[in-house]
């Protein structure tokens, strides 16, 4: 039986978890090719996380000490399958993580515009969204599912994430100087 | 300022789909730009969270709630949150809406259980248990044709089709190859069988009647000629589902999906999402096991070695389980 904790000590590695998981998910998608591979890595990290939680330094943002382990595993990731080069070096991977840890705080902030924005998108292209990230379909199967090429959808989404950047942005924007 | 191309590698990077040329130009870009590196950890950051608002989200609108409503909607107007653990969520107060009820209802009376109609079928968290979920597998989606009763789901695991299902004696049915299988009567399926049968099985008319029976229901225009259905169980009514969302076309009143949040045990947090990819005529037989393995395949049965069927399916059931992170 769990004692109290112990139990305490799950309860704060999950809340932790869950509000740095949006920065970390980030990171790996960042720095690895495969979308398959991004969910091994993330498991490897939520992994070692828990195994190391007790290590964790309260005085450190803990969004900083997750994306350095982040960083260990990505970097393993790579040693481990030798057929893919790190297009990252190790000098951008800590520097995306900067990155990311700076902004880490937005996430909040930044969902809510998300929101807003996915909503001002057409019909069409929030099928494309909603195909490509809820249903998890290649872009070879999007483009069969509405009759296009692949290179069409390729560029219809792109499209689609500079519009959404730029409206995030602008709302984000617009808070900070409310 | 970053150059198209820059930024068009980033976004195909991002999206798990670079070419050569992409990889190319998003290496040179980040050794000699800084702002590179920014935009990629914005981009990232872009695709993490459309990734969670996929899960559930709708275009933000106001629910359809009907004019007698109106005054509680106003009262409950500031209490309105916007819940994490699926995106856009509500919460509004219950109430009777007649619309949402009027859909269902009718979704209901044109369902048909005799046609015969398939189903792509997702499982994951909910996200609120996504970090017992990355100390898991993925389960593997999978293809659903049902008829009543009547289903056969075939999963990729591992690359290689696996299938089972129940027949129109109720008999369930479990082939991991094309060269072996384990058929159970009605009366003998295994308790993990039959939690995998029931886990991916989507019933469309006791699913609808649950929700007329269990649930408060609101309807939102999900924009595209379809409504949407957002279900929540009743307070103090034990649902086997959590919340729950369906589409429902409008003109032909067939609901395309639904996305199931399981509860209970092992299976809590778990959403099932059901979605409509045909609706056509298969002959009696797709249901049935023979059509599933070659012939002379090694069907084990009542009569077997004791424990044989057991066996199969402990080697071969976990993949298709929730598994330990849930339980």
């Amino acid at each position: 039986m769990s004692s109290p904790r112990e139990i305490e000590i799950r309860e704060q590695l999950a809340r932790s978890w869950l509000a740095v998981e949006p920065s970390v998910r980030a990171y790996v998608a960042a720095a690895i090719r495969s979308t398959a591979d991004r969910e091994d890595v993330l498991q490897q990290v939520a992994l070692t996380v828990a195994r190391r939680f007790e290590e964790y330094d309260e005085k450190r943002p803990f969004v900083g000490w997750v994306l350095w382990l982040a960083k260990s595993r990505i970097v393993d990731h790579y040693r481990s399958s030798q057929r893919q080069r790190l297009v990252l070096g190790p000098d951008v991977l800590d520097r995306l993580a900067e990155s990311l840890a700076a902004t880490h705080d937005d996430v909040s902030p930044r969902r809510e515009a998300l929101e807003e924005c996915l909503a001002t998108l057409t019909e069409r292209s929030r099928a494309l969204v909603r195909m490509r990230y809820h249903d998890g379909l290649a872009i070879t199967a999007i483009a069969h599912g509405v009759r296009s090429t692949p290179g069409s959808v390729r560029v219809a989404l792109f499209r689609i994430r500079e519009a959404l950047a730029d409206c995030i942005g602008r709302r984000l924007a617009a808070g900070a100087g409310e | 300022m970053i150059d198209d191309d820059v930024k068009r590698a980033i976004d195909a990077w991002v999206d798990g789909d670079p070419s050569a040329d992409d990889e190319q130009t998003l290496g040179r870009a980040l050794a000699a730009d800084p702002a590179a590196v920014g935009l990629l950890a914005d981009r990232a950051r872009l695709h993490a969270l459309l990734r969670d608002a996929g899960g559930w989200h709708e275009p933000r609108q106001a629910p359809v709630v009907p004019r007698r409503a109106f005054g509680r909607k106003l009262a409950w107007g500031g209490a309105a949150l916007i819940a994490g653990g699926a995106g856009l969520w509500l919460m509004l107060p219950p109430s009777a809406d007649a619309g949402a009820v009027d859909a269902v209802q009718r979704a209901l009376a044109a369902s048909r259980p005799a046609e015969d109609r398939r189903y792509s079928v997702s499982v994951g968290p909910a996200r609120q248990w996504r970090f017992a979920a990355a100390q898991r597998s993925a389960v593997p989606a999978s293809t659903l044709w049902v008829r009543g009763s009547r289903f056969v789901q075939i999963a990729l695991v591992a690359g290689r089709p696996v299938a089972w299902g129940r027949d129109a004696t109720g008999a369930v049915w479990f082939a991991p190859s094309r060269d072996t299988a384990a058929l159970f009567d009605a009366t003998e399926v295994p308790e993990a069988l039959a939690e995998v049968c029931d886990l991916r099985s989507l019933d469309l008319a006791t699913l609808l009647e649950t929700l007329l029976a269990e649930f408060d229901l609101q309807r939102f225009d999900g924009g595209d000629g379809h409504d949407l259905i957002r279900a929540t169980p009743r307070a103090g009514v034990a649902t086997a589902y959590g919340r729950v969302e369906i589409e429902i076309e409008r003109e032909s009143l067939v609901v395309r999906r639904a996305a199931v949040e399981r509860s209970g045990g092992w299976r809590r947090g778990i959403v099932v999402t059901f979605t409509l990819e045909e609706i056509g005529v298969q002959g009696d037989g797709v249901y049935e096991l023979a059509a599933h393995v070659d012939a002379g395949a090694t069907v084990l049965g009542r009569e077997s070695a004791r424990g044989a069927r057991g066996e199969l399916l402990r080697e071969h059931l976990q993949a298709l389980r929730q598994p330990e992170g849930n339980r």
